[in-house]
């Protein structure tokens, strides 16, 4: 009969014992796991024009909203690992097209409140550390950087003026960037028009 | 036509690459009349260049030769070209500062030989911050480069303890206004990269350049793999040592006159 | 012989004030942790050139506690001493509680402390950090299963399987720990193969003699006391463990002393290393090592409870001693970059390394020693883990 009242406690023993350790697992993981993650309504409207005039993001709007975290978290890999630097799903990319100005011209950081990123993530309480690292701005270099862009295009329309080979240097060029083959194009058939 | 644009040409415009952009159109289209007006490049460096959407491959192993007789104690542009490059700043505690490359005076104790150098990550071929590395942050790219992937640093430090050179600093503080192509952030572990931003896009790294430019000219960079390369014809003819021989670790930083 | 256990109840006034201020202190070690993932480490004294400092001393010196805790019960259940077996269960547990307590301050150590769940998900196998999770992980795991079987009537024909694999783990556990430094041929000080047995006896010292501090104090709250014959059995199985050890510091200095390389940190470490030296010869050497073996063999009477506190007592400050002069007196020294050459540079090249300990990496060690032994005394309260006296009655 003792051995039995001893059995019984000690059941009722593990019994506390599970609901003590089920708390004590539930407090240390509260603890330790300081950053939530929830899925949010995703009908939220941003405000998506951009300083720069394009009117489409580099996915459609709808697959951007639910799947540029799996984009950029494929791209970070491809970039830091194999040094593949394509852009369509960089975070730069996002950056450059998605950041604002002010009044005084400046860059607003993507992340600052109503901003383009923080403007969602806010909404939906989906903390990011994205930019604890990475820049919240394009660099100003960028932005000479389409100077030099748009400079190159010209000279090279120009260069290119009254040639037979524009389009067999459409053809023959591999690029890699292919919109560039557009831009050639463009300024060709402007030219030859 | 100008009216149907495609859908991310003008982004492209601006994010693009230039530099690469220039040299594939050079490549496959225009002339070379075109050549002067595009900037000075090297038909073997437009041979080697990888595409953008092309992964790194081991064929080529970047690495440094540095000429101690040619750098100078009082000179450090290669230090500052780098603070700006990746804009480490000065936060006024020397203790917990980053420096991802240094300069080191050397006095020989027996014969009072003095000597200085840049130290920085040696991108060893076998790397013990990347034996150490938990989570396999530091890792070591295709090409060579030893770096640390900061999207799975945990911040343990125990690379910072494994490396033999000193080259590792913990970011001990809340940083702001990172460069878009050097991301760093607190709690994480970094190193020199060899300027990996500017290696795929065919540039020399940033002290390589300040030292060329505002120092000494010690400095070469290239591929060790490339017989051709300047880097391998410099050290093919003169002897060079790596620090740390003892290790057996196989840098790819070397240094001659020593 | 069956024996009898008991729940943790007391009456004590100084058990309410234990418990209540080791959960003060286990939520100010908390604290400082979240102060130090908010502001980043330059609020401690950890810094490029000591890159881990007093949290990791305290971290693994409750992960080398936690280790040889379970001496007590590995006598129990493994080399048969039937007078340690009232205090296996307990023995255990501290087992538990002590790595839980260690690899949280070096969990909330980490740069990025959120990111627990990449060191979970991502794994370099060539990594002795990699290794070490799941030797710590296992280890929690078979502690709790050999438990089980303590408890379990039905199960305790598994004890003595389920003792013999915990106790091999954890040789392998402290020889992971011990590697930790013991692979690092950057540095001079480590770079070793005798830092695992170094480590695997530190942890045998560290495990025994914080344990019979904790019980001590325990019994006394809840009226339970420990046997004559396991007083002396645990004194002379102390001291055994720290005459082993002073034998291999001396092999590990010789060793480093026979080849000219290691001359300079030696000589660092031995003359003049200010803290590290003092810490060294008073609390390693004198108070870790030469007095516990003087006093003890000073008589041949047999040792008295409080004789065997005090050994232990003197025993854990030298070994936490010990794991300082280690960790951060062996960071400390320069690395040796060019031999025979004096070195200079804006980064500490070649100049001994300066530390000085702030109070959150402080508070975090101390947190998480309060909480191991929080979580130990909240668990025997819903658990019997003490042995009840009727047992030594019936000895």
């Amino acid at each position: 009969m003792a051995r039995f009242l001893e059995t019984r406690s000690i059941k009722l023993m593990w019994l506390k014992a599970w609901i003590f350790c089920a708390m004590l697992s539930v407090t240390l993981i509260t603890v330790l796991v300081t950053s939530t993650s929830t899925h949010g309504d995703s009908s939220i409207e941003t405000t998506t024009k951009r300083t720069n005039g394009v009117s489409q993001c580099v996915e459609p709007t709808d697959i951007m909203r639910r799947d540029h975290m799996n984009f950029l978290l494929h791209q970070r890999d491809k970039t830091v690992r194999e040094g593949i630097r394509t852009k369509q799903h960089s975070l730069k990319g996002c950056v450059d097209c998605h950041v604002k100005n002010n009044d005084q011209g400046e860059f607003i950081p993507v992340n600052a409140p109503e901003q383009f990123c923080a403007a969602c993530h806010t909404y939906t309480s989906v903390k990011i550390d994205c930019f604890e690292c990475h820049a919240t701005t394009p660099d100003v270099a960028l932005s000479e950087n389409k100077a030099d862009t748009d400079q190159l295009a010209k000279s090279l329309s120009q260069s290119l003026e009254g040639t037979q080979s524009v389009h067999e240097a459409n053809d023959q060029s591999e690029i890699g960037v292919w919109s560039f083959s557009h831009i050639l194009a463009d300024a060709s058939s402007s030219t030859l028009d | 036509m100008s009216e149907k644009m495609p859908e991310n040409q003008t982004e492209c415009a601006i994010s693009g690459e230039p530099d690469r952009t220039r040299r594939r159109l050079f490549l496959g289209a225009v002339g070379g009349t075109a050549m002067a007006s595009l900037g000075g490049f090297h038909i073997a460096e437009l041979a080697l260049a990888k595409s953008d959407s092309e992964a790194v491959s081991n064929l080529a192993r970047w690495g440094l030769l540095i000429d101690s007789a040619k750098c100078a104690t009082d000179c450090d542009a290669c230090v500052s070209g780098c603070n700006t490059e990746h804009n480490l700043e000065d936060m006024g505690r020397p203790e917990t500062d980053a420096q991802w490359i240094r300069k080191l005076d050397l006095s020989d104790q027996q014969t009072g030989h003095v000597s200085s150098l840049p130290m920085m990550c040696q991108h060893c071929e076998s790397p013990p911050c990347v034996d150490v590395c938990p989570t396999g942050a530091s890792f070591k790219r295709d090409d060579g480069i030893v770096m640390v992937d900061k999207h799975t640093c945990i911040g343990c430090r125990y690379c910072v303890m494994a490396c033999p050179y000193k080259a590792r600093s913990f970011i001990h503080e809340t940083l702001s206004n990172q460069k878009s192509y050097s991301p760093r952030g607190k709690g994480t572990v970094e190193s020199c990269n060899l300027c990996v931003h500017r290696i795929d896009e065919d540039r020399q790294p940033a002290c390589v350049e300040a030292c060329n430019t505002d120092g000494k000219g010690a400095m070469i960079f290239g591929d060790l793999n490339d017989m051709d390369s300047d880097i391998s014809i410099a050290s093919s003819s003169k002897p060079s040592r790596q620090i740390r021989e003892d290790l057996g670790l196989n840098t790819g930083v070397r240094y001659q006159n020593l | 012989m069956t024996e009898h256990f008991k729940l943790l109840k007391s009456d004590h006034p100084a058990y309410w004030v234990v418990l209540i201020l080791l959960a003060v202190f286990s939520a100010v070690g908390y604290g400082a942790a979240h102060y130090m993932d908010v502001e980043g480490h330059w609020v401690t004294g950890m810094n490029n050139q000591i890159v881990w400092g007093l949290p990791h001393v305290f971290a693994i010196f409750l992960i080398l506690s936690a280790s040889g805790a379970l001496n007590i019960a590995s006598m129990s259940s493994v080399f048969s001493q039937k007078d340690y077996k009232p205090w296996a269960r307990a023995s255990g547990l501290l087992s538990i509680c002590l790595l839980i307590g260690g690899l949280l301050i070096l969990v909330l150590d980490l740069g990025r402390p959120e990111r627990l769940i990449v060191a979970m998900t991502h794994y370099n196998f060539k990594s002795i950090f990699a290794w070490n999770i799941f030797l710590y992980v296992g280890f929690l795991g078979l502690v709790v299963i050999y438990l089980w079987s303590m408890f379990e009537h039905g199960l305790n024909k598994y004890t003595g399987k389920a003792g013999l694999f915990a106790f091999s783990w954890r040789f392998v556990l402290t020889s992971g720990t011990g590697s930790i430094f013991g692979f690092l041929v950057a540095r001079q000080f480590y770079d070793s193969a005798m830092m695992v047995p170094l480590f695997i006896v530190l942890s045998l010292i560290l495990g025994t003699a914080l344990f019979i501090l904790i019980m001590s104090v325990i019994s006394q709250w809840s009226g339970v006391s420990f046997s004559d014959a396991i007083v002396k059995k645990l004194s002379s199985l102390l001291i055994g463990f720290i005459a082993l050890e002073l034998f291999l510091v001396v092999v590990f200095h010789l060793t480093n002393l026979y080849v000219t390389e290691h001359h300079g940190v030696e000589y660092f470490i031995l003359f003049d290393g200010q803290q590290y030296t003092v810490l060294f010869w008073l609390g390693q050497v004198l108070l870790g090592g030469v007095l516990p073996l003087l006093y003890y063999f000073s008589t041949s009477r047999e040792k008295t409870m409080p004789e065997l506190v005090g050994l232990s007592l003197a025993v854990v400050v030298g070994g936490f001693s010990q794991l300082y002069v280690i960790i951060i007196g062996g960071q400390a020294y320069p690395l040796a970059l060019f031999p025979g050459k004096t070195v200079s540079s804006t980064f500490f090249d070649g100049a001994i390394a300066h530390y000085v300990p702030r109070l959150p990496e402080l508070l975090l060690g101390v947190g998480g020693i309060a909480i191991s032994i929080l979580l130990l005394i909240l668990t025997m309260r819903v658990l019997p883990f003490l042995p009840d006296n009727r047992a030594h009655e019936a000895n």
